[in-house]
């Protein structure tokens, strides 16, 4: 039954976990700033707070202030519509993704996700598919050509290296025999030998890489940043956007990251497992945080030291080199999984 | 049977289902006809939701939002450019509504037929709770309908082909034969 | 009273919250931007208004018709967006299925990589 108490975890969980999320995003942009900083050999912004600890605020709210244009030829509508479809569902996906075991407060059992479906799975890649238009009608309403350049090209980057991606995960299912996350974590509970862990990755290191080259050509991030490419398309599809708008698509992005980092945790790094967890459940959310961190880090690393890719390299790594790799590792990871049963 | 909540949602999203449906067929622009498109085909989604077919709903969303409805994007820009057209809705208004007419009889008499035999009913009763909605697909998919199944990777490669075979410029032509 | 409303033993209850958190992060952007329309100024002015074309007025209707390629490949993804799809029921019941699983995987796959090799040989994967 829907009873009034589980109305109201429901509602304390997605509040604690959107704010967290939102936190999470606004301070991985400063650790994205300091880091390319440090990098570069430069301090990146430490003037605001101490060691420019409050500079998403001040970011926050130069947003907020921001005259905000739309221009005259745009299509209105969509040119509004546009940054809301791109940021809504990246932010949804956090709904369906599991960051800790059961813990107990206050006599209260509480399962640390916010829900768990049978196809958690299929409803994040469902999810993220729909940032396609996000991107697709920003290009096309800003009535912009570099807008619409970048627009189009986005979109087909991001359904090609979509099949690697989905691909990717094949194997991980083959093992897990389930679409719920909660489900493919915990089979990757156990040790072999009595210390490595059972994760996925070791079963399949060729999975594993495809579906991070693929998640970051998925977030539009360096090398795979072609819809942005601010030194040829400036800024591609959201050329247009100001203020609070722009804020959106650059929100969209990084919760994206996030929701790719926290899928590459649960799929093959085990999710929330680590050392004592049975018997200290809290310890979950904090291992699956510094995993995350982790995935984070190699973003941030990848656009301080990468190139980018040229379209033509770009669409031929996709479509000539990941997707064959990925189908027969599909293959192999079935013909194993058949030894192994 | 729906109860509760559930009526609510079926409701609203035959509503929506209905309403976006028409917007599709009367909006001016292309491009915003697509995206009336999209969310009619959402609104499905959670219909098939509500039947508890979780995998279908998931697989409307990725293969007819996330990939049909892309090509349609890109069809719609390859050839109108997206102008918007300013010509009245149309221009064989009783044809139309006669087989509107037809067509809704049809349906009408079509559902009446199955409600007077208890079709759906008696299917009802026998159904349990399912849970391993995914599997039960995979299951039947993969043992009783194998070769409906390879039948339809045919279908699939003269889709390939087909396109390839059509869709090339030039430059292509010239390069590769 | 909340009660009456849904059975929790469904298989779609899990949903719910999904929903919940749609209208949240609907809200959000909303709100985001009714405060920004409180405290932002605007100032009308034709020339900022036109889309950016490097400095110069913005020659004719942004809305070219496109290359042909990005039609193929939207179809060529679709294909294999439709047999990645019937690769997940399969792997999940692969335990299951067992070897008799592999081999009519192995015959649905081997049929799709013809189409693929044959796209290939045409130059659709070149994007050139």
């Amino acid at each position: 039954m829907l009873t009034t108490d589980i109305l109201i975890e429901w509602l304390v969980k997605i509040g604690v976990v959107f704010f967290i999320l939102m936190t999470a995003i606004a301070y991985v942009v400063l650790l994205e700033r300091r880091l390319l900083g440090f990098i570069q050999m430069r301090l990146g912004p430490n003037r605001v707070g101490p060691f420019g600890l409050l500079q998403p605020l001040a970011d926050g709210l130069k947003f907020l202030f921001k005259e905000d244009i739309v221009p005259l030829e745009a299509d209105k509508a969509l040119y509004v519509l546009a940054p809301m479809i791109a940021l809504v569902p990246a932010l949804m996906t956090i709904s369906v993704i599991p960051f800790g075991d059961k813990i107990v407060i206050l006599g209260r059992e509480i399962a640390l996700h916010i829900t768990s479906v049978n196809v958690g799975l299929l409803v994040v890649f469902a999810l993220t598919s729909l940032g396609v238009y996000g991107i697709a009608l920003a290009g096309w309403s800003s009535n912009s050509k570099y807008s619409l350049m970048g627009g189009l090209r986005s979109s087909a980057q991001l359904i090609s290296y979509e099949l690697a991606l989905s691909l990717s995960v094949v194997g991980v299912i083959i093992f897990s025999g389930s679409l719920d996350l909660v489900e493919v974590v915990k089979q990757q509970n156990s040790f072999w030998l009595g210390f490595i862990p059972k994760w996925n990755i070791f079963t399949q290191p060729i999975g594993f890489l495809i579906f991070l080259i693929a998640a970051i050509a998925e977030t539009n991030r360096v090398p795979f940043d072609l819809p942005e490419a601010e030194t040829e398309l400036v800024a591609g599809f959201h050329t247009e956007y100001s203020s609070m708008k722009f804020a959106m698509f650059f929100i969209a992005e990084y919760a994206n990251m996030v929701t790719a980092s926290s899928m590459a945790t649960l799929l093959f790094l085990g999710g929330w497992y680590g050392p004592f967890v049975d018997k200290f459940p809290l310890l979950g959310p904090i291992y699956f945080s510094l995993k995350i961190l982790f995935f984070l880090f190699l973003y941030i690393w990848l656009r301080g030291t990468l190139p980018r890719f040229r379209y033509d390299q770009l669409m031929r790594f996709g479509w000539k080199f990941l997707i064959p790799v990925a189908l027969a590792n599909v293959v192999l990871v079935a013909g194993l999984a058949l030894l192994i049963y | 049977m729906l109860k509760g909540i559930e009526v609510l949602f079926f409701y609203l999203l035959s509503l929506l289902c209905i309403f976006f449906s028409m917007l599709t067929i009367s909006a001016r622009n292309a491009v915003h006809s697509a995206l009336f498109l999209i969310s009619t085909l959402i609104s499905v989604a959670g219909l098939f939701l509500l039947l508890h077919a979780e995998f279908v709903a998931g697989v409307q969303i990725l293969v007819y939002v996330g990939g049909v409805l892309v090509l349609f994007l890109f069809v719609i820009m390859l050839v109108s450019s997206g102008q918007t057209t300013r010509r009245i809705f149309t221009n064989q208004f009783a044809i139309g509504v006669a087989v509107a007419t037809l067509l809704g009889l049809s349906f009408f008499a079509a559902i009446s037929q199955v409600q007077a035999t208890n079709y759906f009913r008696a299917r009802e009763a026998k159904q349990e709770v399912v849970t391993k909605n995914t599997e039960k697909v995979g299951l039947q998919l993969y043992t009783q309908a194998v070769l409906p199944f390879e039948i339809a990777s045919l279908v699939l490669l003269v889709a390939i082909v087909a396109a390839v075979r059509l869709a090339r410029d030039r430059k292509q032509e010239k390069i590769f034969n | 009273m909340l009660g009456l409303f849904l059975d929790s033993s469904t298989p779609i209850f899990g949903y719910l919250p999904i929903v919940l958190l749609l209208l949240v992060a609907t809200a959000f952007p909303l709100i985001a931007l009714a405060i920004g329309k409180v405290f932002r100024r605007s100032v009308f002015d034709r020339t900022k208004l036109s889309a950016y074309e490097c400095g110069n007025d913005p020659v004719g209707d942004a809305r070219e018709r496109i290359s042909i390629r990005y039609y193929l490949i939207a179809m060529l993804f679709l294909v294999f967006d439709v047999e990645t799809i019937f690769l997940f029921p399969w792997a999940i019941t692969y335990d299951q299925l067992g070897l008799f699983g592999l081999v009519e995987m192995f015959l649905f796959i081997g049929i799709l990589v013809v189409g693929y090799y044959y796209a290939w040989r045409k130059g659709t994967l070149n994007w050139v």
